[in-house]
């Protein structure tokens, strides 16, 4: 299985997974990479006219931006409810309309908060979920650039996330059939012939829904 | 739904891209009126075709770092898989 921690430094993630082992010591083989880049793509099966690059994602950086109190009390009310109207989010906050309204468009502006997305069960779309673990032999610029290339013209991929560590690119799929991985896997090993050392994949990937931050 | 470029469908890519959007939004960019569109999207989360939604932040610029874990599992115990998967879900740093 494969699931994140949101750490603010990589000792807070020691102590978060060690807790979990700690915890649940049938957790085995555990490895971790650190995610620099995720990309999310729209799902360009549902209107079959390709598809972009949609939200953003996240970057590692090394500044980070300092929110104040409002800013991070509306932050958090939009994770806990994003599809809150202005109206209520005033309200929750304790906020006018118009400073809630904007404070989104400064926290929009900034690219702290990309969007809001549907959680989509492709599965009753007739479409299963894959994850490809990428160990690629290097991973400088170029090969990056060319890897997001690939992932931005590959119908099924909907994540591509770059990693340091075991693995160097997560890709998240979403495809008809095992067949149609097969053939998308296949398509990435001709691309890239002298960088993949290995790929490792996850099929019949299940999402948990979950995507609850706390800042 | 089988119709690639169904209505339904449409309406869902259109979430896909901006869950925010009003039903009014919604109904100007893609024709049908707002009653159609309210529709469409309470039959999406009640087949849970729409399991949610989640407000997409970028966590780097707030100085998080994001660990990807892959772990074996290595019980067959479903109780204790359970426990395990609950524990993850309600940690607010696990995702």
């Amino acid at each position: 299985m494969l699931f994140a921690i949101q750490a603010s430094s990589l000792i807070h993630f020691s102590e978060v997974l060690s807790d979990i082992q700690r915890r649940f010591p049938f957790i085995t083989n555990t490895q971790f990479a650190i995610r620099t880049r995720a990309t999310q793509f729209q799902r360009g099966y549902l209107n079959q006219k390709g598809k972009s690059r949609i939200h953003g994602g996240f970057e590692a950086r090394d500044e980070k931006i300092a929110l104040h109190t409002r800013e991070r009390t509306i932050v958090s009310i939009l994770i806990e409810n994003p599809k809150i109207q202005v109206n209520e989010l005033a309200l929750k906050a304790s906020v006018s309309r118009i400073t809630a309204q904007a404070v989104m468009t400064r926290l929009k502006e900034s690219g702290i908060i990309q969007g809001c997305s549907a959680l989509i069960d492709c599965k009753s779309l007739g479409y299963e979920s894959h994850l490809i673990l990428v160990t690629l032999k290097r991973f400088d610029q170029v090969t990056r650039a060319r890897i997001r290339k690939f992932a931005d013209s590959e119908a099924g991929i909907i994540f591509c996330i770059e990693c340091i560590g075991p693995w160097q690119t997560e890709f998240h799929c979403e495809v008809p059939s095992q067949r149609d991985l097969q053939i998308l896997t296949r398509r990435f090993r001709e691309a890239f012939p002298a960088e993949v050392a290995g790929l490792e994949v996850i099929a019949g990937f299940d999402y948990y829904y979950k995507y609850r931050l706390t800042i | 739904m089988t119709h690639q470029d169904s209505l339904p469908l449409r309406v869902l890519h259109a979430y896909d891209l901006d869950a925010r959007q009003s039903y009014a939004q919604l109904s100007r960019t893609l024709g049908p009126s707002r009653d159609i569109i309210r529709k469409i999207i309470n039959e999406f989360e009640d087949r849970k075709t729409i399991r949610g939604y989640i407000t997409v932040i970028d966590i780097g610029k707030l100085g998080f770092t994001a660990f990807a874990v892959y772990a074996r599992i290595e019980t067959t115990n479903q109780k204790k898989i359970e426990l395990f998967l609950k524990t993850l879900t309600q940690r607010k740093d696990i995702y």
